[in-house]
């Protein structure tokens, strides 16, 4: 099995490079498991970046996340503290209420693929330029504002109540999007009203090009502002 | 569409609360055990509303400035209602508010224990307005006082998300009818839309609180009445976001509560994505 892999992002227009809020992790283990995350952290919570990436790097160790459960949000709460002691009262408050992200998950082993999410981060799967399907969400209509998302305050017991899991087999040459909220928004319009050119279009789009492509979006509003990320997967199976 | 506009640091909106400090405002407030007076209610209720609005706007850093905010209180006199750091200044960056409470007071919060019981927690509760209860209800005046500041607001801002002016009264205007200068104010517009009135009434009468009701029809008084059709219709945008929160909607739904709490407005007022799991 190899696996191409490219990822590209852009804050939310206004906002600095710092203030992203996504994340993504990719990782080879051995030649057999390959695992890929993406995370959007909520702009109404706190701390949401550091937990959008504390979730991804946990699903690149191991998909399974309840047994890192425990350690995560400790972790989430050391690194929100800081070490600072007191917190101003809205800081107190802000904390108690936790980060939220939502979350995707993509494993990729010889056999299957195998894919779990909670909230509105997206998987695209492609064969031969088709969409065999998309996940969690699959129409445009599903996007709103106020998703159901990972938060560092909830039990893994109800947060699994509401993961979605999903997994195929795949093929030689096949293609995974993984897509943050807004952009994710906007490939299912654009497959939606049959746009041929969309699947190559993200193909195409470089470190160089991704920038003016997304600001352009943003201007003909079509997409919403806010952070953008794409990790594109193609995955070969390797014959000795 | 109006009422889009996106609400960010570098376009800010604006929030203006009208606070009745009229002699009335000593009456009990509706039927309540232990009874409290229309003056606490009131300062409850913005004291609650500030809170919340800070903790939206709170992140990493400290807090963004989303939103300025104006409070204007009228009874004996009509003016400024800000205490301590703030005291004299109409609009402040939501910032300025997080940092200058009159006071945090140290509270006992019942929370769940995570087992089916509930647990004690000390939490801090900042206060910025005490009641006050003195001489008359000069609504007419008032509202023309946010439409100046509301006016210069818009120069300085054209393409915000129209500013929201909340009034908190128990309705009894003594300055004459408030109908043609809450028109006047809402006739103020940015680019995005009409200024947005909404008001919160309270009232002695013991009756079922009402959350942004679409008819009059039901509102138990005239004051209530005359509250419910100065109020802005709520915009297309903001009633689906309503809707998600379980209010029912409809086309002719007001921003007008009768002895009911307005946080639920902080949720209509979009800085980004919020969980529908954050409570």
């Amino acid at each position: 099995m190899r696996i191409e892999h490219s990822a590209l992002f852009l804050p939310k227009r206004g906002n600095t490079a710092a203030e992203y809020e996504d994340a993504f992790s990719y990782r080879l283990q051995g030649a057999e498991v390959a695992r890929c995350a993406i995370a959007d952290g909520a702009t109404e919570s706190s701390f949401a970046k550091v937990w959008a990436e504390l979730l991804v790097n946990a699903y690149s160790q191991d998909a399974n996340l309840a047994p890192q459960w425990a350690d995560l949000q400790a972790r989430w709460s050391a690194s929100a503290r800081n070490g600072a002691q007191p917190l101003p009262w809205y800081a107190e408050a802000k904390l108690a209420h936790g980060g939220f992200a939502a979350f995707l998950g993509l494993e990729i082993t010889p056999e299957k693929w195998q894919a779990c999410a909670l909230g509105d981060c997206c998987l695209f799967h492609l064969r031969n330029s088709e969409l065999q399907l998309a996940f969690p969400l699959q129409t445009s209509q599903e996007f709103n504002q106020s998703p159901f998302l990972v938060s560092s305050q909830d039990t893994w017991k109800n947060l699994a109540k509401h993961l979605a899991w999903l997994e195929n087999t795949w093929e030689t040459g096949d293609e995974f999007f993984l897509i943050s909220d807004a952009l994710a928004c906007w490939c299912l319009q654009q497959h939606e009203q049959n746009n041929p050119e969309l699947w190559q279009q993200l193909r195409d789009l470089n470190p160089e090009a991704f920038p003016e492509f997304i600001a352009q979006l943003r201007e003909q509003q079509q997409l919403r502002n806010d952070d953008v990320t794409l990790v594109r997967l193609r995955v070969h199976a390797v014959t000795s | 569409m109006p009422y889009t506009a996106e609400i960010s640091r570098a376009n800010p909106t604006c929030l203006l609360f009208l606070i009745d400090q009229s002699g009335s405002m000593q009456d009990p407030f509706g039927s309540g055990e232990p009874v409290k007076k229309k003056a606490e209610a009131v300062a409850d209720a913005i004291n609650r509303l500030l809170q919340n609005f800070v903790i939206k706007c709170a992140k990493d850093e400290g807090v963004r400035d989303y939103f300025h905010v104006g409070v204007l209180g009228y009874g004996v006199e009509v003016g400024t209602a800000f205490g301590g750091a703030l005291r004299g200044r109409e609009l402040v960056p939501i910032s300025d508010i997080a940092n200058y409470p009159a006071r945090i007071e140290e509270r006992v919060k019942k929370v769940d224990d995570g087992a089916g019981g509930l647990i004690s927690q000390n939490i801090k509760f900042p206060v910025w307005f005490d009641p006050i209860a003195n001489g008359g209800t000069p609504m007419c005046q008032v509202l023309q006082q946010a439409q100046r500041i509301i006016s210069e607001w818009l120069k300085a801002h054209p393409n915000c998300f129209p500013p929201l002016v909340v009034n908190m009264t128990d309705g009894e205007s003594t300055d004459g009818d408030p109908s043609e200068a809450a028109l006047a104010l809402k006739n103020l517009k940015s680019s995005d839309g009409e200024t947005l009135l909404f008001n919160l009434h309270l009232s002695a009468q013991a009756c079922t609180p009402i959350e942004f009701p679409d008819t009059e029809l039901g509102l138990p008084d005239q004051y209530a009445k005359q509250l419910f059709q100065i109020s802005s219709a709520l915009p297309e945008a903001t009633r689906k976001i309503a809707q998600q929160e379980g209010y029912r909607v409809s086309a002719n739904t007001r921003g007008f509560t009768f002895n009911a709490d307005m946080v639920a407005m902080i949720k209509f007022l979009e800085i980004g994505t919020r969980p529908s799991n954050l409570r």
